[in-house]
């Protein structure tokens, strides 16, 4: 492959990469707000009883207050069970970084595209050491 | 032959904990020897990147879960019973937010520009030396009063468990874990890691049968058995107690700092009181701060800078899935088991007062567990604790020696020299930090929730922009950085609107980071779009 395809290889392949990782990115953020919203909810409606609406026995599950069953550990046993899925067919395989030989491509960006590496600058415009 | 029975007692309690201090010197003997014939840095800080899942799991959770998670939550718990349940909610979604929101990107970036820091990322990333000296200075100064609370954790648990001063169990503490981190460098830490997560999570999930047992009428009738229980509080201050509540939120009153000179009958103990009433004895955990709560276990774990190293360091994507699939069970087994165990210590009678409340876990696995499982239970805190020293340490000197020292004003540093500035630098910590812990700080939880809040309100908007956001810019990273970690600091001591909704500093420290972040990158000019196709690729599809 030549240098310019390489190139663009290695452009493409990043652009793909980001719209993956922002994709499982929106998945969990929004895995979050619903966590958030039903936990907090069932917690907030069943778990904060003014003293004088609370039950005069207070109703357990399993040995906890009924609310800590149905409100927290439900929930999250739930959640393991969309992680796992999230975890096992959700989320991709990154794919490698294309190997790539070039001078500097891009003149008074400070970063350049060297075997495969991106070799970014410091403020002042120069090349930072090579740690890789 | 009853002195025999209680050296012999006495000496399983200690043979599980020593076999685990020679165990984690082992691995840091082991570990040495994978500096030579590498690249120093990157072996020292990240590991080579070459971890597996189970390491990449148990590292970020041994790391996350500190004295904090082992002797803070617990102790809570054990304080407030029942209405502890919003307040740990938000660790149901932790793994999946902390893993991957940004496990991929920071990865593969941090791979292609050579990055060993999260700082090195973004510096990178912006052509920002600002960022490469803000970012840093801001990391070691919570960072180091984050390990303070750990050092403290770590000689109190010592305190507990072999009966020796506090400040000698600091030191034996602080030799431990300075030693093997700074000889072994991460591949230390994340081996013992892994090691400390196995020995955490058997530890705390061993004592809940043996909790429960120890409770006539086993959990259903410790929980009712918590109806009965006085609010401390609420006696002292001469204040009415509520219904049933360490059942139920917002739990009872909130224990003040003051209470041990209240319960010894001080003779300031009428004043005291006096000024107690008249500021409000607040309820424990009223629903918006629950709320609080809730966000901030779930979002800070994403980049704390302890956690983010393990982002730099897994070898493929196939280790982070794995590794979210061991952690999200992990976690709800870590925090339920401590629930329960916690809310039977209270029909077990451990001798506690309400300022004791750290020694709950050791003193239950005294009590109700076997000699020789009291030593692994024991062992589990003390690792846990070790864990978040070992990697505090390293973020600290990752932070001074390559992003200060290195990127900041010296480039051209041999390896030789890199090499003994990230030794002396990570002991010397150390040595800081054992000075200061010398005066025993009262509460631990606090200073861990000042690092926690505090870092997640500065980190987690400029982090997350700084990876997916084109338009963010250096200048606003910065401010967001600044605007989070400054509001952070300004309401952890004036709470505003306390009486109305009172909600954690952490929240306004977030909110106010991301409108900084967003607010100024719109204002300043955007990045190249040159640079920008680095980051972001070139979009043919």
């Amino acid at each position: 492959m030549n240098q310019p395809d390489r190139q663009s290889a290695f452009y493409t392949n990043q652009a793909r990469h980001v719209r993956q990782c922002w994709k499982e990115a929106r998945f969990v953020g929004w895995t979050w707000l619903v966590s958030l919203l039903v936990v907090g909810g069932l917690i907030g409606r069943f778990g904060y009883l003014a003293p004088d609406e609370r039950p005069e026995i207070p109703p357990l599950v399993w040995g906890m207050p009924a609310w800590v069953f149905w409100g927290l550990l439900v929930p999250w046993v739930g959640l393991i069970a969309v992680a796992w899925w999230f975890a096992g067919c959700f989320l991709k395989d990154d794919e490698p970084c294309e190997d790539m030989v070039a001078d500097d491509p891009f003149p008074g960006s400070g970063c350049t595209l060297q075997d495969g590496m991106l070799k970014a600058a410091t403020g002042d415009g120069e090349p930072t050491q090579t740690h890789e | 032959m009853l002195l025999a029975a209680i050296d012999r007692t006495q000496l399983y309690s200690l043979v599980p904990f020593v076999a685990y201090l020679v165990g984690v010197f082992v691995i840091a003997v082991v570990s040495a020897r994978y500096l030579k014939g590498r690249q120093f840095e990157s072996e020292y800080y990240v590991g080579s990147r070459s971890f597996g899942p189970w390491v990449l799991a148990m590292s970020w959770v041994a790391t996350m879960a500190s004295g904090g998670s082992f002797l803070g939550y617990p102790s809570r718990v054990y304080t407030y019973g029942w209405s502890m349940g919003l307040w740990v909610s938000g660790s149901c979604v932790a793994a999946m937010v902390g893993l991957g929101i940004v496990g991929k990107r920071i990865n593969r970036l941090a791979r292609q520009t050579g990055a060993l820091t999260l700082v090195d990322l973004l510096r990178d990333r912006f052509s920002s030396r600002a960022i490469g000296l803000i970012y840093p200075v801001i990391i070691v100064l919570i960072t180091t009063v984050y390990l303070l609370a750990q050092f403290a954790a770590g000689a109190k648990i010592l305190e507990n468990m072999l009966g020796i001063e506090y400040r000698t169990g600091l030191a034996i503490f602080s030799v431990t874990v300075v030693a093997y981190t700074t000889y072994g460098g991460f591949r230390a830490v994340a081996w013992t890691d892994t090691m400390q997560g196995i020995v955490m999570i058997v530890g705390i999930v061993l004592l809940v049968p043996f909790a429960i047992r120890a409770v006539p009428g086993g959990l259903a009738a410790a929980t009712m058995g918590q109806r009965d229980r006085q609010d401390p509080v609420a006696e002292l201050h001469g204040l009415p107690p509520q219904r049933d509540a360490y059942l139920y939120g917002p739990g009872p009153r909130k224990v003040p700092k003051n209470i041990q000179k209240i319960a010894a009958g001080d003779a300031e103990a009428a004043k005291i009181k006096a000024a107690n009433r008249e500021q409000g004895l607040e309820m424990w955990l009223p629903l918006s701060m629950g709320i609080s709560y809730f966000m901030l276990r779930s979002l800070a774990a994403m980049m704390m800078p302890t956690t983010v190293p393990r982002m730099l360091s897994f070898k493929d994507t196939r280790a982070l899935r794995r590794a979210i699939m061991v952690l999200a069970p992990y976690m709800l087994l870590m925090y339920f088991s401590s629930m329960i165990t916690m809310n039977c210590a209270h029909s077990i009678d451990l001798g506690l007062e309400p300022h004791q409340a750290d020694q709950a876990v050791t003193a239950l696995a005294k009590k109700v567990a076997p000699a020789w499982l009291a030593g692994i239970l024991i062992a589990a805190p003390f690792a846990a604790v070790m864990s978040t020293v070992d990697s505090a340490l390293l973020v600290i000197s990752a932070s001074v020696v390559r992003d200060l020292v290195q990127k900041g004003f010296c480039p051209r540093l041999s390896e030789r020299m890199t090499k003994r500035l990230s030794y002396s630098v990570t002991a010397g910590i150390g040595l800081v930090i054992f000075v200061w812990a010398l005066q025993e700080p009262t509460f631990i939880q606090p200073l861990i929730i000042f690092y926690s809040g505090g870092g997640a309100a500065a980190l987690f908007w400029p982090s997350l922009a700084a990876l997916y956001w084109k338009r963010a810019t250096g200048p606003g990273v910065i401010m967001g950085l600044l605007g989070g970690a400054t509001t952070f600091a300004i309401c952890n001591q004036w709470l505003p609107f306390a009486d109305v909704l009172p909600l954690h500093p952490f929240v306004y420290g977030f909110v106010v980071s991301g409108l900084c972040t967003w607010g100024v990158s719109l204002a300043t000019p955007a990045q190249s779009k040159s640079r920008l196709e680095l980051y972001f690729g070139r979009d043919t599809e």
